[in-house]
């Protein structure tokens, strides 16, 4: 490397292989530039409209079932001679609140997304959705022919889309159309099941029953030295049960505390309540529903609340957990994966017989209640409003709905659409009384109480410990709640205040015109029921504050 | 060094100034223009719509207060002084390829160093969450099999308590929230950054035998001559390095972004300021805070570069 | 390599060099691993997977399926990351060799005013920008297409490059440009006849620094675009990496594909890159 002509000639090859190098870059970019720009092109030469389906739902099926559902509607559409693009944008859900948001923001939202209760909250609904109602009441086309031809489309839906996502009270509209229901069930391993419990076992019927289950297996796994959980849990998990257990046992306690007459106090009435000092983490009835989450904790994997959901899936999917409580959107998932036999039954609940934990309860709580899920909305932004509604339509017909639970394996939301048969055991059991409420009051509160959720699962004093560290979160929590809650509520009301005004000045442009009369009336309806929530609420929260 | 120019040349040579013309344009609309846009803004409620609110500085007092940003510093300045260990391995590398003999070895090192700069860099991060997984990882297969598993789990039971490493239990790097500092600080083993060490053999190079061939004749042992010889003479990059690993660390998020999530992952455990600035704006819509926490960010890395500038002087 | 004119650097003998050699390949094994991994679990399906993740499969059981799904998916995604990147970075030099070039040539009035301009943002963390950014990139009509980001990515580089070539064509003789000037060559000619075949070597480094970080950046993409067609590698990863039941051999041939680009690059541009880091690392 020190003579000279090695050095030129070193020199020389390392100039070629540079050149080599940035031709090949050089390569690249010219046939990157006709890839886009071809695709630039081909989207603007082509004003077929397309519309854009967003959702995080990644489940087997589901990708799916919303393709066919596209391919379907492209059909029909066509032999009208009408040309339409559906697409689906499938985005995992951990992002997807994040991706929906700066979506909407920047004003760039696909036509129809998937919305969750994060995302549809009121402030977000009212300015960035369009409100469904006016087309809700109007039947859909698509049900011609079928047996709920001529009713409104909204009461086709088999809880008439009063869901809390899909209408929102504050703003007394609807603004999201579900495609499925969802209920949650306890999975189990056939195999397993019958090597614990004998091959003549009954599934248990009652709490005890079940519990005994659990000790059972635990018991087995001790016996044979096998790691056997009774009960595979997750993070994602955990909500269910917390919801499962807590409403169960707080069905007297939500009676007791309900002001309006309407036995359904909001999470913003039974958020003031606290801060009043009407109830708290002490009353025995939550005492008796952490106890109980506590007891049913024993029987889930351990750290069950770090997990994620893959975590729990794979236990079970591995044989090393005996149950699983997920929902329904797990059917496919959990039941075509395994080398053994799935079963499914409902979770048993203590009733008013329990000994330990009927003082609180009315009943077993029924499933009536129980929404849409993956509700649809239509943001404002969205470019072609009036396909992507007919779409929807399409979607939640009788016929759509009933190819979309086919091709998926969900629960169909559309009355009298045909439960496909690896559901069946899903169906909603409607016997029952009204839940109580669970500890969801409100964003900052899930996060408060979820960052502490770990405390009731220990073994050492959990109910004290959590107790102790929860009751002031929780009240700083549910502070933050319900003063941003006054926020969008005044904001809310004001929104009303330009489409009032502009109505009111063309009323007195054109005199005795009933339609304006009639829209004047609505929505000054709507804005004092909004004021009224608003000023009553805020003198609550005023006489809190110290 | 530039010529100096007469203002007469300097007027006829007018069109010169043309040439700056778009670059200035570009840093003012992208970078001068967003940065007064977020200074502005971070006295509003803004949620990134057209209408804003005035709250002056409630934005700032509300991030003074805020016990997550708290942590989200505590959590940075940890990563910070870890990343202080992790430059050693860098230096240690550089100084042993510098003193290799053979000098054909130690090209190919360097370039064997590069190669895995090739892998994008988010396809590492990828690698290494797959490393992470509790299920199929490496990193747990590799703690059973060695038996630090046991360690660890010793460990927990006695000192820690924290209730992550169990028998028959895989750890969940990634979703407790104890292990989530240890799994950001673990990332990326053994730490050897490419451009470091080229940057670190750059200056080890002006180092002439002499210096070496004195120091064998006083018996001087290896440590040492890096001690006295080698490291002093490689403080200038020492110290470039240092600058660029705090700034980028106080303001990096994106490894945490793609590890753990826009929530930082379990109940926040991994939160950082710069995660949590956008956090506030793209998952809970607070623009005008999310603007303030940057403008405090800003004020914190401008002082700490203040300082290293002050006090970590290096004589020739 | 050696130092100035054929002093040797080393010290030593090869036999005292033995425990540095394996301590070296002992590292080198470390930061290869996730390189191995990656590419022998790409030829297995998921099944095998489950079974055996470490040694790869024989040869004659390598899946080729995996590959053929990647490409499909990765392909587009490597198109709009080149364009991007490359357009972005040869754009982004131009502008700073102009730019370098006025700050290098002469101390025009008003010079050092505009240099502290571009020297403060050398401070400046970026990160307060992104929300304002991502505004502007909206007011600007430029959402969700790829022009945001070449713009917002040529922004950010031009400090750093300007900064660099400043100090390399103030090292240039200045006879040279008096000569072309003589000749009455525009001042643009002079920088395009001197200037660019003179710092050909810094220019080449520079642009692969920049192509590299184009290559890697999600963060923008992540928030402005929303078309699956004009992803760029960064968000396309992202979203392979959120699936529920991922195919692990998939993923990783996907990953293997899209490391593929800049493999291919770096093996010939190979030496340039190191002898420019080394000699701006020194004049850093």
């Amino acid at each position: 490397m020190t003579e000279p002509h090695a050095g030129e000639k070193s020199a020389r090859g390392e100039r070629i292989m540079n050149a080599i190098g940035f031709g090949l870059i050089g390569v690249c970019f010219v046939i990157s530039l006709c890839q886009v720009f071809v695709t630039a092109f081909r989207s603007r030469l082509d004003d077929t409209p397309v519309v854009r389906i967003a959702h995080w739902q990644l489940e087997a099926g589901i990708r799916q079932g919303i393709d066919r559902l596209a391919e379907e509607y492209e059909k029909a559409l066509a032999e009208k001679g009408k040309k339409v693009k559906i697409e689906q944008l499938p985005i995992p859900e951990r992002i997807y609140g994040n991706w929906l948001l700066t979506k909407l923001v920047g004003g760039e939202a696909p036509e129809i997304v998937e919305i969750r209760a994060e995302i549809a909250n009121v402030d977000r609904l009212a300015r960035f959705f369009t409100p469904l109602t006016r087309y809700l009441d109007e039947p859909n086309p698509y049900n011609a022919g079928t047996p709920l031809e001529g009713k409104p489309w909204r009461d086709t839906f088999l809880d008439a889309l009063q869901g809390t996502v899909t209408y929102s009270k504050e703003l007394l509209d609807y603004y999201a159309v579900g495609f499925n229901m969802f209920t949650s069930r306890v999975y189990y391993n056939k195999e397993l099941f019958a090597e614990i419990m004998g091959p003549d076992a009954v599934l248990p019927r009652t709490f005890d029953e079940f519990v005994a289950l659990c000790e059972a297996t635990q018991a087995f796994g001790k016996r044979t030295g096998r790691t056997v959980v009774p009960i595979a849990g997750s993070k994602y998990t955990a909500p269910i049960l917390i919801q499962r257990l807590m409403t169960n046992q707080t069905q007297k306690l939500k009676i007791a505390l309900e002001t309006k007459y309407d036995l359904r106090p909001s999470e913003e009435d039974l958020a003031l309540a606290y801060l009043e000092g009407k109830w708290s983490l002490r009353d025995p009835d939550i005492q008796s529903g952490l106890s109980l989450l506590n007891g049913v904790g024993r029987h889930m994997t351990k750290g069950f609340t770090q997990l994620q959901r893959e975590d729990s899936a794979f236990a079970f999917l591995q044989g090393r957990a005996l149950m699983i409580l997920t929902g329904s959107w797990d059917v496919k998932s959990l039941t075509e994966e395994t080398t053994f036999p799935v079963g499914v039954f409902p979770l048993p609940l203590p009733t008013q017989h329990d000994a330990k934990y009927g003082a609180f309860a009315f009943g077993q709580v029924s499933e009536a209640a129980v929404g849409t899920g993956t509700p649809f909305a239509l943001p404002r932004d969205g470019k072609n409003f009036d396909v992507a509604l007919d779409f929807l339509k399409f979607a939640t017909s009788y016929h759509g709905n009933r190819i979309f639970a086919e091709e998926s394996g969900w629960i169909p939301a559309v009355a009298k659409v045909p439960v496909p048969e690896r559901v069946q055991a899903f169906k909603p059991i409607v016997e029952g009384f009204d839940s109580g409420f669970d500890l969801n009051l409100g964003p900052e509160h899930k996060i408060s109480y979820t960052q502490n959720q770990y405390l009731v699962f220990e073994e050492f004093e959990p109910l004290r410990r959590f107790t102790e560290k929860q009751e002031q979160d929780s009240r700083d929590a549910l502070l933050m709640d319900s003063k941003r809650r006054l926020k969008d509520h005044a904001r809310n009301a004001q929104r009303f205040d330009s489409p009032l005004g502009a109505l009111m000045w063309l009323r007195s442009q054109r005199p005795g015109d009933r339609e304006l009369e009639r829209k004047i009336v609505e929505i000054l309806g709507r804005q004092n029921g909004i004021e009224i929530v608003l000023y009553e609420s805020g003198e609550r929260l005023d006489a809190v504050k110290p | 060094m530039a010529l100096p120019i007469s203002k007469r040349k300097a007027l006829a040579e007018w069109k010169l100034y043309l040439f700056v013309v778009p670059s200035l344009a570009m840093i003012l609309t992208f970078s001068y223009f967003p940065a007064f846009s977020a200074v502005y803004h971070s006295f509003y409620d803004w949620r990134g719509g057209d209408s804003k609110e005035w709250v002056g500085a409630e934005n700032f007092e509300r991030a003074a207060m805020d016990s997550q940003l708290g942590y989200a510093f505590v959590v940075v300045f940890i990563l910070i002084i870890a990343n202080l260990f992790k430059m050693v391995p860098s230096i240690a590398m550089a100084v042993v390829i510098h003193r290799l003999k053979s000098e054909k070895w130690q090209y190919w090192y360097r370039v064997l160093l590069v190669v895995p700069m090739i892998v994008p860099g988010l396809v590492t991060l990828f690698i290494w969450k797959f490393f992470f997984d509790p299920n199929f990882g490496p990193l747990n297969a590799i703690l059973d099999v060695t038996g630090l598993k046991a360690g660890l789990i010793w460990l927990d039971a006695h000192l820690l308590g924290w209730d992550v490493f169990a028998e028959g239990r895989p750890i969940p790097w990634l979703s407790s929230p104890h292990l989530i500092v240890p799994s950001m600080i673990i990332w990326g083993f053994p730490w050897i950054g490419a451009v470091g060490v080229l940057i670190f053999l750059a200056g080890l190079q002006s180092i002439g035998t002499d210096v070496y061939e004195a120091a064998d004749l006083d018996g001087v042992t290896p440590f040492q001559k890096f001690l006295y010889i080698e490291f002093p003479l490689i403080l200038t990059q020492v110290r470039l390095m240092l600058i660029l690993m705090m700034i980028g660390t106080l303001q990096g998020f994106g490894l945490q972004l793609l590890l753990l999530g826009p929530e930082g992952g379990p109940s926040g455990a991994g939160m950082v300021p710069g995660l949590y600035m956008y956090n506030r704006a793209f998952s809970a819509g607070e623009f005008g805070y999310a603007c303030a926490i940057g403008m405090i960010l800003f004020v914190f890395i401008l002082v700490l570069t203040f300082i290293n500038n002050k006090y970590v002087r290096v004589q020739k | 390599m050696n130092g100035a004119a054929g002093i040797p650097t080393t010290v030593g003998s090869n036999k005292q060099d033995m425990p540095k050699h394996v301590f070296i390949w002992l590292v080198l094994a470390f930061e290869l691993l996730p390189f191995y991994m990656m590419i022998q679990i790409s030829m297995k399906t998921n099944r095998e997977f489950n079974v055996n993740q470490w040694i790869p499969n024989a040869p004659w059981n390598w899946d080729v399926e995996n590959y053929r799904y990647a490409l499909e998916l990765v392909l587009p995604y490597i198109a709009n990351t080149v364009f991007v990147a490359v357009t972005g970075t040869v754009i982004s030099l131009f502008l700073a060799l102009m730019a370098a070039y006025f700050f290098a040539r002469y101390r025009m009035p008003g010079g050092s005013i505009l240099w502290s301009i571009f020297l403060v943002l050398m401070l400046m963390p970026g990160v307060a920008n992104i929300v304002p950014l991502f505004m502007l990139i909206k007011g600007m009509g430029l959402m969700n297409t790829l022009w945001a980001l070449i713009l917002i990515s040529v922004a950010g580089a031009q400090v750093f490059a300007i900064f660099v070539l400043r100090n390399f064509i103030e090292d240039l003789p200045k006879d040279l440009f008096e000569a072309a000037e003589m000749d009455g060559a525009s001042h643009f000619q002079q920088m395009l006849n001197i200037v660019v075949p003179m710092c050909a070597p810094i220019l080449g480094t520079l642009f692969i620094l920049s192509f590299l970080g184009k290559w890697n950046d999600f963060l923008m993409p992540l928030i402005i675009l929303r078309d699956p067609e004009l992803f760029t590698l960064g968000v396309g990863l992202i979203y392979l990496d959120g699936e529920y039941n991922k195919d692990w051999g998939r993923v990783m041939a996907s990953f293997f594909v899209a490391s593929i680009p800049l493999f291919i690059i770096f093996l010939f541009t190979m030496k340039l890159f190191v002898k420019g880091l080394s000699a701006g690392a020194v004049k850093g």
